[in-house]
Parts: structure tokens; C-alpha cells; sequence
């Protein structure tokens, strides 16, 4: 009995260093998370190594305006900005986040109703990433599940 | 009998009118190979890499108005209004000098009015002219220590880019009634061979192949060489590193794009 709970222990910690190692593979990606509180936008840009996007060039546009810049700034040593928009004005605001090489449009809904939101960049894993995360997901379950039913069988045996 | 006719003429027209009344404007395809290829650069492992060219065959380039905001990372088609340019474009994106604005590929005068905020297009194989069998075809010089390398390396690949919004030092793809907007094909061949102004663990020279290898498989100073040669002689992780990124080369700006690479065949989820 103790065996087998340490067996099932081993294969998740395999299981969430798989998930670790995938989640961090990424040579290209952006992992940007923004706010909206009280009429502020609060912005955290790092690449998904987990380095801060230091020194990245911020643009934001309101949604009355998006050719001309509303917004222009710099972020801090650690991705890290905040600067205000008007509330008033409703509709996406568009927000660019970029270095050197990377890159990202960050839209935030903002409506009459809404004064605190929060949500992602859409770059926080790419499509292969996705892919093999669900590959890795979809083998580590199906082997906790193999070994479970070969559990069973041995029990059934025994 | 007739009068049913003459209304449902009348009827036509009218649609047909309402339908060409759409407001429209004047819509470019820009292709942008950036300083790296124009000016050329220090690869990460310290080659310094002149490109005489930089040939792409691109299909199938389109823009669409998408509501809301396309998401490369979905890895779905891009639905929307949407303009595409009708020819298959081989172009040479090295052509000019150092500061040679991006190639115009076509333009689309009668694009409907609107936010082009995402772009799609293949890379294939020319099927004639200098690049003839290439998907890219990049050929120039590279020198380090003294060592002279002249490359030309084809790439047969087949490989396809959906992107969102470009992200640049400007906003493009609005397009006012009456008017003239723009939007680009990034490519960025830094990806490849890495940028010496970068530190070594920069994510972007931690992925690229460098130019080592590839000097490494030069013969006399001359290296001519096409995918399946570079699949055989190069190490398979190297190979797999040269496809990975090459497969990333697609861009709009610095916003990254769903990549698929190997000749594509339809969109999927990932």
C-alpha cells in the first residue's frame, strides 16, 4: 500500500516537472497581465522564461482615437507600469507592449458599468506549446490511469 | 409575368447598388526583412552576415477586420471582413539600400473601409525565376576570424502564418473611407542565426541555430546547400533547430503569429 502511494507520489512530481519544463520552453513567448482599477491600467509584462520585459515601450489608444496614441511610457526594470486612461471614454482600448523582437496588443474592455478589470495577453504560450503541454497532460493522465487499472488487475488477481 | 420580372430586376439593382456602396479605400501589403537582412548583422556566435538576397514566394496574403481582436495564439482562421492579393509574389526582401523602406507586394484599391487588425499568408516554393524551387532562398557572405564563408541555403519548406494586430512603432491597418492604409509581413531572420548585440541567454539567442554549423558543413569557403542536404549533414537537433526557427519567422512587427510549417492544409485548434 505504501509502494503503490509512492509510486502514484513520483508519477506527480513527474507530472507537475513535465508541466514546469513545458511551460517554460518557450524561446519567444510574452506572458503580459494587465488591470484595470478606478480608471487606472496596471500592466505586468515578462517573457514567459519569467524575465520582465524590462524597459518595454508601452502605446495605449482609446477606442474614439486608435490611430493617434492616447498614452505612451516606459515600463520599469521589472515590466511593471501604470498610467491612467478616461474612464468615459468606452470600448477597447488597445495597449502595445513591446521590446526588441517581442510583442503584444493588449485590449481592454472598458465599459460605462466596469471600474475594475483584469486579463491576459494572448501570448502566454504558443500553439505548439499547447499542443505539447495537452501531449504531456494527456500521457501523464493516461498513465496514472494505466497504473491504476493495473493496480486493480494485480488486486483482482491476488 | 413581366411585371414580376421587371421587380425582381428592380430588386437586383437595388441590392447590387446597396452592395457597391460600401465605403472603400486603398489598402497596401508591405513585406519588411528588417535592418538584419537589408544592413545585415553579427550572428550570436560572432559571424558577421552580409545577405546579397533574401528571396520569399508568398501566397495566398490576406487581411481581415476581425471583431474581436484576432488571437494568433488560438491557432484558428482569422474570420472577418477580409482582402486578399490575388497573385502568388516572389520578392527579394534585400532589394535596396541599407535603408531601403519595406517592398510594397500589392495594393487593393477598393478595400472595404475599416481596422485590418489581422494578416495571413503562406510561403511556398517559387515555381520559376531565380528562387525557382525555394521557399526562402538566402544567399550573401558571412566572416569571422579572418574565415570567409559565401552561403546560399534554400529552403523548400512549405510553411503558413495567421497574425493579429501589428505591433511596431506605429499603428497600421486602419483604413478610412477615401483613404490609404497599410499592413506588414515581418520576417525576422535574427531568429535564425541569433544577434550578437544580444546577451547569449537572451531567449532569442538561447533559441537560434548561430551560423557555426552551418559554416562547419562549408567547403573551400562556399556552402550551397538546400533543406534535405541540411537535414542530412546537420546534427538532428541542430536540424530541428534550424526548422523551429525558421518556422517563427513569420511576424507583424515584434506581434508574433500561429506558425505551421511543412506545407499546410487547413487550420486546427491547437
Amino acid at each position: 500500500m505504501i509502494t503503490s502511494s509512492l509510486k502514484t507520489f513520483h508519477l506527480i512530481i513527474a507530472a507537475l516537472i513535465a508541466l514546469v519544463v513545458v511551460g517554460t520552453a518557450s524561446a519567444h513567448g510574452t506572458d503580459i497581465v494587465w488591470q484595470f482599477d478606478d480608471g487606472v491600467v496596471i500592466i505586468d509584462a515578462v517573457f514567459d522564461s519569467g524575465e520582465p520585459m524590462v524597459n518595454a515601450q508601452i502605446v495605449a489608444y482609446a477606442p474614439d482615437n486608435p490611430s493617434e496614441p492616447y498614452f505612451q511610457g516606459i515600463a520599469d526594470e521589472n515590466g511593471h507600469i501604470e498610467f491612467p486612461i478616461d474612464p468615459t471614454v468606452t470600448g477597447s482600448w488597445d495597449i502595445s507592449v513591446r521590446t526588441a523582437g517581442h510583442g503584444e496588443m493588449l485590449h481592454v474592455p472598458v465599459d460605462s458599468s466596469a471600474t475594475s478589470l483584469s486579463g491576459a495577453g494572448n501570448q502566454g504560450r504558443s500553439p505548439t506549446q499547447t499542443i505539447l503541454l495537452a501531449g504531456v497532460v494527456i500521457v501523464v493522465l493516461g498513465g496514472v490511469a494505466l497504473y491504476f487499472m493495473r493496480g486493480k488487475r494485480s488486486d483482482a488477481r491476488s | 409575368m413581366i411585371k414580376r420580372l421587371f421587380f425582381a430586376m428592380l430588386f437586383t439593382g437595388i441590392v447590387a447598388i446597396a452592395c457597391n456602396s460600401e465605403e472603400t479605400g486603398s489598402l497596401a501589403f508591405d513585406a519588411n526583412g528588417e535592418d538584419f537582412v537589408r544592413q545585415g548583422f553579427v550572428s550570436k556566435d560572432g559571424w558577421e552576415i552580409a545577405f546579397d538576397s533574401v528571396m520569399v514566394t508568398l501566397a495566398d496574403v490576406t487581411a481581415y477586420q476581425t471583431d474581436p481582436p484576432y488571437d494568433a495564439a488560438s491557432g484558428v482562421e482569422p474570420q472577418g471582413k477580409a482582402v486578399a492579393v490575388p497573385d502568388v509574389i516572389t520578392v527579394d526582401l534585400a532589394e535596396g539600400d541599407a535603408d531601403a523602406e519595406p517592398l510594397r507586394l500589392a495594393v487593393i484599391d477598393d478595400a472595404p473601409a475599416g481596422q485590418y487588425n489581422a494578416v495571413s499568408w503562406r510561403m511556398l516554393p517559387a515555381s520559376d525565376g531565380p528562387a525557382a524551387g525555394a521557399t526562402v532562398l538566402m544567399a550573401g557572405s558571412a566572416q569571422k576570424d579572418g574565415n570567409t564563408v559565401d552561403f546560399s541555403i534554400t529552403v523548400t519548406d512549405e510553411s503558413f502564418y495567421s497574425c493579429g494586430e501589428y505591433v511596431g512603432d506605429e499603428r497600421k491597418g486602419i483604413l478610412a473611407a477615401g483613404d490609404s492604409a497599410d499592413v506588414e509581413l515581418t520576417f525576422h531572420f535574427d531568429h535564425i542565426f541569433g544577434d550578437g548585440d544580444a546577451p547569449l541567454d537572451d531567449s532569442l539567442n538561447v533559441g537560434a541555430l548561430g551560423f557555426d554549423p552551418l559554416a562547419a558543413l562549408a567547403e573551400n569557403g562556399q556552402l550551397n546547400i538546400n533543406s534535405a542536404e541540411l537535414q542530412a549533414q546537420l546534427s538532428a537537433e541542430d536540424y530541428e533547430t534550424f526548422i523551429d526557427t525558421f518556422t517563427t519567422l513569420g511576424h507583424v512587427g515584434e506581434g508574433h503569429c500561429y506558425e505551421a510549417v511543412g506545407g499546410y492544409t487547413g487550420h486546427s485548434a491547437p
